[in-house]
C-alpha cells in the first residue's frame, strides 16, 4: 500500500476528507479487501491508544500556585523589544533608500566636479582629483606597464573604476531592498510561521 | 477555537503583569496541558514538571502572543517543546513498570488486571519510542481530538507534513504492537 493511501484512510479516519474525496476513498474501499483491512486495523489501534489512563494530575489550584512560585518577580517587558525590531524593520527599506540618495548624490557631485575641473573651473580640485590613486600610473612610475599601453590603459582603468564602482553598489542596494521585500511578502503569506515547534 | 472575552481579558491583562489573571488563565487551562506532557512523557513527574515549565514559559511569553490564534492551541505548542526538553534533560525516562499506572476499576481480578497493565505499558512505551514530531501529531489527534488545520497551526507545520506524521506514527505503533491490537477486542469483553 503507498504511503498516499495510507494518509488518505487515515484522513477517512479521522473525518478529514470533503465529500469528493471520501466518497472516491469509499469506492476504492469497496473492491479492495487490502485498505478495509488496513482501516480496520487503524481503528483497532484508535481504541488500543485509549486504554492509556490518566493519572491523578495536581489540581488546577496546586498547579496554578507552584507556577506562582517560579514566576519572575517583575512582570516581562518583552513588548518593548518586540516594538523595537518592528520598528527597526520598518526603518530598514527607508535607511536603504536614503544610502542610495546619499550614495547618489554623492556619485553626482563628483562627477560634476570632475567636469568643472577639466574645463578649468575649480584648479584645486582638479589637483586633488588628479591626485588619486591610479594603480596603471603607478605600474607605469616602476616599469611594469610601457607607454602605449598606459596612454589607453590610464583613462579607461579611471572609467572602469567609477562603472564598477557604481554597479556595485547599485546592485548591493537594490539586493537587499528585494530581500527585504521578499521577507515581508513571506511573511504576510504566512502569518505566525517563525517557529522545535516554534514558540 | 476563538479566543473567548473573558479569556481574552485574562489574557490582556496578564500581559501587563497581572499575576492574578496569569493564575486564572491556568486554571482554565492546567487539564489540558497536564494531558499533553504526560501523553508526550509517558510518565507522571516528568509531566508535572513539564506542565510548570509550560506555564513558565507561557509568562515569558505571554508579551509576545497575538490573540488572533487560539491560547489553547499556543499553550500546547510549548507544552509539547518543554515535555520535549524534559525528555532531553531526563534522557529519556520511560515508563517500564506497570507500578505507577492509574488504577483500572477496582471490578476486575488481580490478573485480568495485570494483564490489562502490561497491556498499557505497551502501549505507553510504544508511544514514547515515537519520534518527537510524529508523536506530537499523533497525541494532538488522538487524545487531543484537534483537526488537521488545528494541529498545522499548533505545531507550526504545514497541513501534507500533519498527515504524513500521523499516517506514519500510527504505521509505527501497528507495527509495534501488532499482539495488542489482534488481542484488543478481545481483551475489552473480559
Amino acid at each position: 500500500m503507498s504511503d498516499h493511501i495510507a494518509e488518505l484512510l487515515n484522513a477517512y479516519l479521522d473525518g478529514e476528507l470533503n465529500s469528493s474525496q471520501r466518497r472516491k476513498v469509499e469506492a476504492h474501499l469497496e473492491n479492495c479487501p487490502r485498505c478495509v483491512d488496513e482501516l480496520e486495523a487503524l481503528e483497532a489501534l484508535s481504541g488500543t491508544l485509549d486504554e492509556v489512563h490518566l493519572p491523578e494530575f495536581s489540581s488546577p489550584e496546586q498547579l496554578a500556585a507552584n507556577v506562582a512560585l517560579r514566576l519572575p518577580r517583575t512582570p516581562v517587558k518583552a513588548v518593548n523589544s518586540r516594538k523595537l525590531l518592528d520598528v527597526g524593520w520598518w526603518l530598514m527599506p527607508v535607511g536603504l533608500i536614503v544610502v542610495w540618495f546619499f550614495l547618489s548624490t554623492f556619485s553626482l557631485a563628483s562627477d560634476l566636479i570632475d567636469a568643472a575641473s577639466n574645463v578649468g573651473l575649480v584648479d584645486e580640485v582638479s589637483i586633488f582629483v588628479e591626485n588619486t590613486v591610479n594603480y596603471s600610473a603607478f605600474l607605469g612610475r616602476v616599469g611594469l606597464l610601457d607607454a602605449d599601453t598606459l596612454q589607453w590603459l590610464t583613462p579607461s582603468e579611471s572609467f572602469v573604476r567609477e562603472f564598477l564602482g557604481q554597479l556595485f553598489w547599485q546592485v548591493a542596494l537594490a539586493m537587499l531592498y528585494l530581500s527585504w521585500i521578499a521577507i515581508w511578502w513571506a511573511r504576510q503569506t504566512r502569518p505566525g510561521q517563525n517557529r522545535q515547534f516554534g514558540n | 477555537m476563538t479566543i473567548s472575552a473573558t479569556e481574552s481579558t485574562l489574557v490582556s491583562q496578564a500581559q501587563q503583569g497581572d499575576r492574578n489573571a496569569f493564575s486564572e488563565l491556568i486554571r482554565i487551562h492546567a487539564q489540558g496541558v497536564q494531558r499533553v506532557v504526560y501523553r508526550m512523557c509517558g510518565d507522571q513527574q516528568l509531566a508535572e514538571d513539564a506542565a510548570q515549565e509550560t506555564f513558565v514559559q507561557a509568562w515569558l511569553k505571554l508579551p509576545a502572543y497575538r490573540p488572533k490564534s487560539s491560547l489553547r492551541n499556543w499553550l500546547y505548542r510549548i507544552a509539547v517543546n518543554a515535555a520535549i526538553d524534559m525528555l532531553r534533560k531526563e534522557k529519556r525516562i520511560l515508563p517500564e513498570s506497570v507500578d505507577d499506572l492509574a488504577l483500572v476499576g477496582a471490578d476486575t481480578s488481580p490478573e485480568t488486571a495485570l494483564i490489562r497493565d502490561e497491556r498499557v505499558v505497551q502501549i505507553r512505551n510504544a508511544i514514547a519510542d515515537l519520534p518527537d514530531a510524529s508523536r506530537a501529531v499523533l497525541i494532538m489527534r488522538e487524545y487531543e481530538g484537534l483537526s488537521y488545520r488545528e494541529i498545522a497551526d499548533t505545531l507550526d507545520v504545514p497541513l501534507g507534513t500533519v498527515m504524513s506524521r500521523l499516517s506514519y506514527a500510527r504505521k509505527l505503533l501497528k507495527n509495534e504492537l501488532s499482539q495488542e491490537l489482534e488481542s484488543h477486542v478481545e481483551v475489552a469483553y473480559v
